[in-house]
């Protein structure tokens, strides 16, 4: 409870801060004499709109402590009687303000806090579409998400989430366009949550994703409003973390990774090649290094009589078996790969040359490898990163086919893409199959796959995860 | 979506592909009488006795749609008859999953993996399938929407790539050489493979539309009938008539006759792919099938992975020691003749006494569940 | 589950690094790719000549006469076991996948290949589409080894004048799936044929000690097997017969004379006047049938061809309508020469029906075919036949006439 007594308030709060340094405790006298104190943390918030709005009237003005309300100029005022409430508050970045004499405390909500600006994104970057993207401030995320959606019917509702870092969690979606049955089956998990601390988004995804043990993701990840409000327009329903640029959206499909949002700004014939493009860079990069040494090992008669000359050639004198030889490929690929992302951007770029003019040709030259095998394993790489989405994914499944590959040939390659494929096929999120709409085969869903349809020819929001009564178009 | 059902498209693309498996393999057709340029008539013919075998089953499939199976038999026969018939058709299902599963160890060791034993080619296939198998009937007839579309066009792609060796001239004349006696012998052979009735049966509780079995009975028949009799033509008019039949696996030969522009040559292996994916439907739903039975007699639960095991390793094992000891496909014939025999059984005499069984029962049936 | 789950994974590994030996991986660097063969009998056994790429490391620096290659020869009992053998005096497994070419040594083909070539079907590593050549008057590997083309290998060589039959139809290509095909039906397979010629060497810088001749390869004419042993051949010219008949011509020419009636008067010529005039085959169809009539058996043969004019030496003014129509009758007719000439070899010196007119019968006259066909091999020289030949011209090229003839007014009609 809230004392009457100024005094009291002050020493339980600063009790309960353990004297933080910067936390300010302010006294003053305002004009009727009654002593008035402000309570806030030191950086969050506008300390001259404090000054101008709040102390300089009540000090001015103020006579009776009922009037406060009417003296002082903020917008957003909410009483409190509780000194638990206060203390959320002013860890929110709030001010708090205690009167003599009355047992109430008022929240003046006067945030200000340094926060990066709205630049482009730095991950999805497009050349024709919307450039901006979320920052870290879930207010400011929030003010984009409505910009984008001028709609009464988008709604945002507020969970906090860690014991120990408060973090606010916010769900956005579209009433009438959001499937029910899935909007009740987040909250459920919500409720579920007992984390210890929320730092990013995705350990929100951690806590409610539906296949913990798999390699792909089953929310989707976004840093552009634009793409935020496409998902959200489709029933999808977002989920923004304070403190992450990233936003995810449930239910996800596998193929929502191979598309991109510049697909909808192209013309649609050639969004349709890009995309092709892409699922084929997808197969490229998981298969062909397993493929290729399934088929040198095992089904020589597949190679052409004129390659398969060359290919003798080029092995000759190798040392290493080629397993082996693509295993240390793929090993040294990926610590070039890891050591340029890591790296402040001019070193990563010497060390990304340096990595690769040593592995690609002085080891060819050096006779360690093939120099098939460095084209083989770099025409895999640099697939990869059309779709850097499935990077997790793709990164492993290709190791371990190519373990198959030289182990089993094409047996082998087939075994693992049985496996990987039903693996893919039992997964589900939020009750919506992730191979949708391949299997199960849905006609709607194909104008959005492999080919981007005219947006005209698109008039009914995707099965399963959108209600059902809602169309686009009629 | 908690109570998945199977939609018909789907059950429809399952039959489909999974008699792929035999017809596109070792084409049974092609080592049966007549055994010359008319073995397509005797596909044709063969459609009418696979309709009469299937009659009883048919009938008891369309009774049988409010009911799960094993309610079904229960009623029927009692618990004690209707858990020792359910043995039985788990052996029934068994030795169909041994029967196919050697199959493909004989041709992925004569194909693409001539090198390697059979025991690991038997040992990996059956890992995959108890794989694909613990994920459930609808993820495996799920499956199916991914799979047909591509099976089915890459047997188009290897039919049309191939046609330029097809001489049709080898088909003339038509249906002189071989006599009526020898195309109905032929043919009512033919129809003791097929089986795929049985499973449309056992399938109906977790069908989304249960009336449709006699619908769609027909409409893989038909299909199955076609597709069977372009592959039984363009192999046999590209290898000739007498090599075709001698050859173990004919198509595959068709395949490896495929050149296009020297780039495109001996792509055996994706056809083994191919089969591959169409064989491991045919295990997946035997083994699912005889799991499924085994549970219902062992009275446990719905998803118990156990029996699942069970079966799996009896057919491992099976399998591993038969094909470690003998061919398998070219002595086939003494093969059919016992499978003809099993077929007869568990096809014909057993779902025939079940349907007279149900019309001596029918009106007490009816009064106990009014 | 966890326990369950480790288990699992451990019989997976076990099992992956105990069978990795048996799943038969073999590198590319550990085997010898075949590129010909050539197969002869040499004392009751097989003697195998196997054509082997030795690989280059280094491409790009290496000499640019083509691949090298090597030749291996083993003997054994058949032909599988001779290729065995040859593990022991050769390092390397051979691949036979990439063999593109077998060739039958003369002795061999005489005896019968059937018991032979049943290897190429019994194993997945053959092609099927591998040709079947016979070495004419020669042992198998007297032909081989022979480059005088720009390919990389002397087997690519024979493989791609093999498939350049169809320029001239004066030889034939057949592989093995076809002659497996038609085996059973016809029983009288035509293998193509090689031959080891000199040839002039042309070249002007000639090094000291050189012989200014060299072995080249000649494929004309054709190889004709009874069951599954030679029994003769043909000539390039009855090649061309043969090919009209079995309806296997490609663009091939035909080199024919138009009488000399239709040709201008002799002062027109400004040049000297010669003999041929050339088609160029651009498609053609033949239609066989057969009509048994008072016990006699009819063969009729219909050819409808379609070709363009490649060349004339003698002067035929094409504006011509009835030219034309008379430049089509020669044609004719010489086809019709080509297909009697290759009848008459067939039917009165080598006795056998190599054109399959047996299937025509067969599926004519089913019912007759049973009581005739086991001695269908007397019947067939008895046959008469009749050809009926059309022949369209249906371009020119690019002249209207050819240049040995005066142009101008006089002589346009």
């Amino acid at each position: 409870m809230i004392s009457k007594y100024i005094m009291k308030n002050r020493v339980k709060l600063e009790e309960k801060f353990n004297n933080s340094d910067d936390l300010v405790l302010y006294e003053f006298d305002t004009l009727g004499d009654t002593e008035a104190l402000v309570v806030y943390i030191n950086g969050l918030i506008d300390k001259k709109a404090l000054n101008e709005f709040v102390i300089k009237p009540l000090i001015n003005n103020l006579i009776s402590v009922y009037d406060i309300k009417s003296s002082i100029y903020i917008s957003e005022i909410q009483e409190i009687y509780n000194i638990n409430e206060s203390i959320k508050a002013i860890v929110d970045g709030h001010v708090v303000l205690f009167m003599e004499g009355i047992e109430t405390g008022y929240i003046l909500n006067l945030c200000r806090y340094d926060k990066r600006a709205i630049t482009e994104s730095g991950v999805e970057q497009v050349i024709r579409g919307p450039k901006e993207s979320f920052v870290e401030d879930i207010y400011v995320n929030k003010s984009l998400i409505r910009r984008k959606i001028r709609n009464n019917n988008l709604i945002f509702e507020q969970f906090v989430f860690g014991e120990q870092t408060n973090t606010q969690v916010c769900i956005v979606y579209i009433n009438g366009i959001v499937n029910q049955d899935i909007l009740a089956e987040l909250k459920a998990r919500f409720k579920k949550i007992k984390a210890d601390a929320i730092l990013d988004v995705s350990y929100i995804e951690e806590y409610i994703e539906d296949a913990p043990n798999s390699l792909v993701r089953t929310a989707y990840y976004t840093e552009k409003p634009d793409v935020l409000a496409g998902k959200i327009l489709e029933g999808r329903i977002g989920i923004i973390c304070d403190g992450s640029p990233n936003v995810i959206t449930v239910p996800k499909i596998f193929i929502e990774d191979l598309m991109d949002s510049e697909d909808y700004y192209s013309k649609p014939k050639f969004a349709s090649f890009l995309r092709i493009i892409r699922y084929l860079s997808f197969f490229i990069s998981i298969f062909l290094v397993g493929i290729y040494i399934a088929i040198t090992n095992f089904h020589q008669e597949m190679i052409p009589t004129q390659l398969l000359i060359t290919l003798a050639g080029q092995r000759e004198g190798v040392p290493f078996p080629s397993l082996l030889e693509a295993l240390l490929m793929i090993l040294f690929y990926e610590i070039i790969k890891e050591a340029g992302l890591r790296l402040p951007k001019n070193i990563g770029q010497t060390v990304t040359l340096i990595g690769g003019l040593v592995i690609g040709q002085a080891a060819v030259e050096a006779g360690l490898v093939s120099a098939i095998m460095v084209i083989v394993v770099s025409a895999a790489g640099v697939s990869e990163f059309v779709i850097p989405q499935l990077r997790e994914m793709i990164v492993i499944y290709r190791i371990l086919f190519i373990i198959l590959g030289g182990l089993f040939g094409l047996f082998g390659i087939f075994s693992g893409l049985i496996i990987s494929s039903f693996h893919l096929l039992s997964i589900k999120s939020f009750g919506v199959p992730y191979l949708f709409p391949i299997a199960p085969y849905d006609k709607e869903g194909f104008k959005d796959f492999l080919r981007r349809a005219p947006l005209k020819k698109m008039n009914y929001r995707p099965k399963y995860i959108a209600d059902k009564d809602s169309r686009k178009r009629k | 979506m908690q109570n998945e059902k199977i939609p018909t498209r789907q059950l429809i693309g399952f039959f489909i592909v999974s008699r792929l498996s035999f017809s596109i393999s070792n084409i049974a057709a092609m080592h049966v009488p007549p055994y010359n340029q008319d073995q397509w008539i005797m596909v044709i013919v063969s459609a009418i006795y696979i309709i009469i075998a299937s009659i009883p089953l048919l009938f008891l499939a369309n009774r049988i749609k409010n009911d799960t199976v094993k309610d079904f038999m229960k009623s029927l026969y009692g618990k004690t008859i209707s858990k020792i018939l359910g043995l039985f058709y788990v052996i029934y299902f068994i030795i169909q999953a041994i029967n196919i599963l050697t199959l493909q160890t004989e041709l992925v060791t004569t194909s693409i993996l001539p090198e390697s034993s059979n025991a690991l080619v038997t040992t990996l296939m059956i890992i995959v399938c108890i794989y694909m198998t613990s994920r459930g009937i609808i993820v495996i007839f799920r499956a199916v929407d991914l799979f047909v579309p591509i099976i089915y066009s890459f047997l188009i792609v290897l039919i049309l790539l191939g046609v330029n060796n097809v001489d049709l001239s080898l088909f003339s004349p038509v249906f002189v050489d071989s006599s009526l006696l020898e195309l109905n012998k032929g043919a009512i052979m033919m129809a003791s493979m097929y089986n795929d009735i049985i499973v449309i049966a056992m399938l109906i509780p977790e069908l989304e539309n249960k009336s449709i079995s006699t619908k769609a009975f027909f409409s893989i028949l038909i299909v199955n009938i076609v597709t069977l009799n372009i592959i039984i033509i363009v192999t046999q008019g590209a290898l000739g008539i007498e090599y075709s039949r001698h050859s173990l696996f004919p198509f595959l030969i068709y395949v490896k006759l495929i050149d296009v522009a020297n780039i495109i040559e001996r792509i055996a292996a994706i056809f083994v792919l191919m089969w591959l994916i169409a064989v491991t439907s045919r295990i997946n739903i035997t083994l699912y099938l005889a799991t499924k039975i085994f549970r219902d007699i062992f009275e446990k639960e719905k998803d118990d992975k156990l029996m699942l095991f069970v079966v799996s390793v009896i057919v491992w094992l099976v399998s591993v020691a038969i094909t470690w000891v003998r061919p398998v496909v070219g002595t086939r014939e003494d093969l059919n003749s016992y499978l003809t025999i099993i077929f007869v059984i568990f096809i014909i005499v057993i779902p025939t006494i079940t349907c007279l069984v149900y019309f001596f029962k029918r009106k007490s049936i009816n009064k106990s569940d009014n | 589950m966890l326990i369950k789950k480790m288990f699992s994974i451990m019989i997976l590994l076990i099992l992956s690094i105990v069978l990795t030996s048996c799943a038969g991986s073999r590198e590319i660097s550990e085997l010898a790719i075949v590129t010909a063969t050539g197969i002869d009998l040499v004392d009751g056994k097989v003697l195998l000549t196997n054509e082997v790429i030795k690989p280059n490391a280094n491409p790009t620096k290496g000499e640019n006469n083509g691949t090298s290659v090597l030749y291996l020869q083993h003997e054994g009992d058949t032909l599988f076991d001779a290729i065995r053998n040859a593990t022991l005096t050769f390092d390397r497994k051979l691949l036979y996948s990439h063999n593109e070419i077998y060739i039958f040594g003369e002795e061999l083909a005489k005896r019968g290949i059937g018991d032979y070539i049943n290897f190429f079907l019994y194993d997945i590593e053959p092609r099927e589409s591998a040709f079947m050549v016979v070495a004419k008057d020669a042992k198998a590997y007297e032909v081989m080894g022979i480059n005088e083309g720009l390919s990389a290998t002397p087997g690519k060589y024979l493989e791609l004048l093999i498939e350049n039959h169809k320029y001239t139809s004066k030889t034939r290509s057949l592989n093995i799936n076809e002659y497996i095909k038609y085996y059973y039906q016809r029983k009288t397979p035509v293998l193509g044929v090689v031959n080891r010629e000199q040839k002039k060497f042309i070249n002007h810088i000639q090094a000291e000690g050189q012989s200014d001749h060299r072995d080249i390869l000649n494929v004309e004419g054709g190889a004709v097997f009874f069951e599954d042993s030679l029994i003769g051949y043909y000539s390039g010219e009855e090649m061309i017969g043969f090919n009209f008949l079995v309806d296997e011509i490609g663009e091939s020419l035909i080199v024919f004379e138009v009488s000399d009636e239709f040709t201008n008067n002799d002062e027109n010529y400004i040049a000297t006047k010669g003999k041929y005039t050339v088609l160029e085959i651009k498609d053609s169809k033949t239609k066989n049938d057969l009509i048994v009539e008072d016990g006699k058996i009819n063969l009729t043969v219909d050819v409808k061809l379609r070709g363009v004019i490649g060349e004339d030496s003698k002067g035929l003014d094409f504006r011509n309508l009835n030219i034309v129509k008379a430049t089509e009758e020669a044609c004719s007719n010489k086809v019709k020469e080509y297909i009697s000439q290759t009848m008459d070899k067939a039917q009165k010196d080598l006795k056998v029906d190599t054109f399959g007119v047996d299937t025509i019968f067969h599926s004519k006259y089913p019912e007759e075919w049973k009581e005739i066909s086991n001695d269908w091999e007397s019947i067939f020289p008895e046959i008469s036949y009749n050809i009926n030949v059309e022949t369209f011209i249906i371009r020119t090229g690019l002249l209207d006439m050819p240049t040995n003839v005066e142009k101008g007014e006089s002589n346009a009609k």
